[in-house]
């Protein structure tokens, strides 16, 4: 079918649109990038767009030298590992559970699980006063422990569960296996679409997470490298963290090659970079789970 | 008489050990599922006990039993009270300017790819509109607090262009506080939300294209009399949906973004309780402002599904 001129014009203009948005999504992510590989002196007589003018790795030094960046690092990543892996491994276990109508507690089951969608949780204060008298407050496992099960990721596994063939379940129960361990030695290995989906949410919620910091961990050692990146931004004592950092490199010799917008920067971008490696490859499984998750409400 | 008596007992206590039997032989369903709810429990319902402190001058010496208890005072302070009522209404004009921006452009995006006929151009501009989605918000306020920062790269090319003297103060105005949190949650959000308008636009009939090519439709025509009617109930029940949340705008844009000289319009539900409850201790009121806050959204829920139920056939339960 040959296209008329209008249909030409048409694609033409919807093409460069879209290139604009795309464009729009990716630009402040390059600007931040070459800031953070630029001088810090350099980069205030401004004129940075795309490149770094004066390339240094300053501020990414600062980053990896410095104790308080280093350790939030840790907890960052020792938060997402740890939490991601339970909360796959709870929510995928608490759904095949869901999967058994004949379970003699299902309806109760049910019925608890949907109140709790619906009404749970319920108010900063009241979720903090629960925290303290659970001992939760100040300590690592509040990173873990309210976030063990995911009732929205556990209708997504069930949603899965539902669709894998029924035959492997009932050879291996006649056989004399019992439920536990088909679940670790059938249902989980079917589910590696359904489970790469749901550990990336998992991981991604774990990694951007800076509010349970704020709100429920005051001591140091806990700080997140988001929760770091957000009192650099907000908050002056960050900040002169950061410049003593960067004036021990410059008695070594480094002059005004950094400062606390580039170190932020450098933050922004070692928080991202991650993300930005991991999600594009697992496009077609989230774009499934999410209208999997939609379809259900 | 006794023989039905003897067999009615003797029934009661087969159910009986029935029910130790079955237990039993789901001992391993039991292990995988007593400790969730158990969590669930704790997690979720243990919340809801604290709710009684906003009935009362909650003493955390004294805990929720002996604290003394003062009825609806709370409620009615709150309604008294011009900060916390700003809050209020710069919760509800967010999350509307949210729930309408937030559906329509992430529809018109739909609309936009759908058009594309190069596949691989089409998946390229997707992959880079999800990554504002996966990217925490603390990075999201970073970007823009810098890029439209007084030195920021916005303000240094419209200074060179001559479009302004003096750079612009996009974060210190208060009067457009409101729709630069709405510009940026649009940025970030309007790829994700693409996805199920995709799908949508996908499941449309490919007959009815080609009919209204036969009838000298061109592509406008197409998008405006096949395409959006007949996703049109997928888009109202998003809507409806969404305005349960219209009670409910997130703590982070107002707290990354606002500052003092924009309080006036950021300051939100969320920010309030945080800086009122935990920061100064007032904990029976904000948790009053909480529940009313639940409450009124659960109520925005159930009306917007029983509207979604009654014009189309979507509904959350």
């Amino acid at each position: 079918m040959k296209k008329s001129l209008g249909e030409k014009i048409f694609d033409w203009v919807n093409g460069v649109l879209l290139t604009v948005i795309a464009a729009s999504m990716i630009y402040p992510f390059i600007y931040i990038l070459a800031i953070s590989l630029n001088e810090a002196a350099d980069s205030n007589k401004g004129g940075i767009f795309f490149l770094p003018r004066k390339f240094t790795l300053d501020s990414y030094r600062i980053v990896f030298e410095n104790s308080d960046l280093l350790n939030a690092a840790l907890v960052s990543v020792s938060r997402t590992v740890i939490g991601t892996v339970l909360t796959v491994l709870c929510s995928a276990m608490f759904a095949y559970v869901f999967t058994k109508p004949e379970y003699i507690i299902y309806k109760p089951m049910k019925v608890i699980f949907f109140v709790a969608m619906f009404l749970g949780g319920g108010g900063l204060i009241p979720v903090y006063m629960l925290y303290r008298s659970l001992g939760l407050l100040n300590s690592f496992a509040v990173y873990i422990v309210p976030y063990l099960v995911n009732l929205w990721f556990v209708i997504l596994f069930r949603t899965y569960y539902m669709q894998l063939p029924k035959a492997l379940e009932e050879a291996a129960l006649i056989d004399g296996a019992n439920e536990l361990r088909i679940f670790f030695t059938i249902i989980l290995p079917l589910s590696t679409p359904m489970i790469a989906t749901i550990a990336l949410f998992a991981a991604v919620d774990q990694w951007n997470s800076w509010r349970d910091t704020l709100f429920f961990a005051f001591k140091e050692s806990l700080k997140t490298l988001q929760f770091v990146m957000m009192e650099i931004m907000q908050k002056a004592e960050a900040r002169t963290m950061i410049t003593r950092a960067a004036i021990k490199m410059q008695r070594i010799g480094q002059v005004r090659t950094a400062d606390p917008v580039s170190v932020r920067m450098a933050i922004t971008i070692v928080t991202t970079v991650p993300i930005v490696c991991v999600y594009p490859f697992l496009q077609k499984y989230f774009i499934k789970g999410m209208l999997v998750g939609s379809m259900k409400g | 008489m006794k023989l039905e008596k003897k067999g009615e007992i003797q029934s009661g206590r087969a159910t009986n050990s029935q029910i130790w039997g079955t237990l039993y032989r789901q001992r391993y369903l039991l292990l995988m599922s007593v400790p969730f709810i158990i969590w669930i429990f704790i997690f979720c319902f243990g919340p809801m006990y604290g709710w009684l402190m906003a009935f009362q001058n909650y003493d955390p010496n004294k805990g929720v039993w002996k604290s003394e208890w003062v009825g609806f005072r709370h409620f009615i302070s709150f309604f008294q009270n011009p900060e916390a009522l700003r809050a209020v209404r710069n919760t509800v004009a967010i999350s509307g300017l949210n729930i309408i921006a937030g559906n329509i452009f992430p529809l018109i995006l739909a609309l936009m790819l759908n058009e594309v006929n190069n596949i691989l151009f089409k998946r390229t501009v997707q992959t880079i509109s999800y990554l504002p989605h996966f990217v925490s918000y603390v990075v999201i306020a970073n970007i823009f607090l810098t890029i439209l920062g007084l030195q920021g790269p916005v303000n240094e090319i419209l200074m060179k262009l001559g479009l302004t003297k003096q750079p612009i103060k996009f974060w210190w105005n208060k009067h457009i506080f409101w729709y630069m949190v709405t510009a940026v949650n649009v940025w970030k959000e309007v790829g994700w939300g693409a996805i199920i308008y995709l799908a949508a636009i996908a499941g449309v009939d490919q007959e009815l294209y080609e009919a209204a090519t036969v009838d000298g439709c061109g592509r406008f025509r197409k998008i405006w009399y096949v395409t959006i009617p007949a996703i049109l109930p997928t888009v109202i029940v998003l809507w409806i949906l969404s305005l349960g949340d219209i009670f409910n705008a997130g703590f982070d844009a107002s707290y990354l973004l606002g500052n003092p000289a924009t309080r006036d319009t950021s300051d939100v539900i969320a920010t309030y309780v945080y800086r009122y409850g935990i920061n100064m201790g007032m904990y029976s009121f904000t948790t009053a402002v909480s529940l009313m806050q639940i409450f009124i959204g659960f109520i925005l829920v159930f009306i917007s599904n029983t509207l979604a139920k009654k014009f189309t056939d979507y509904s959350l339960w």
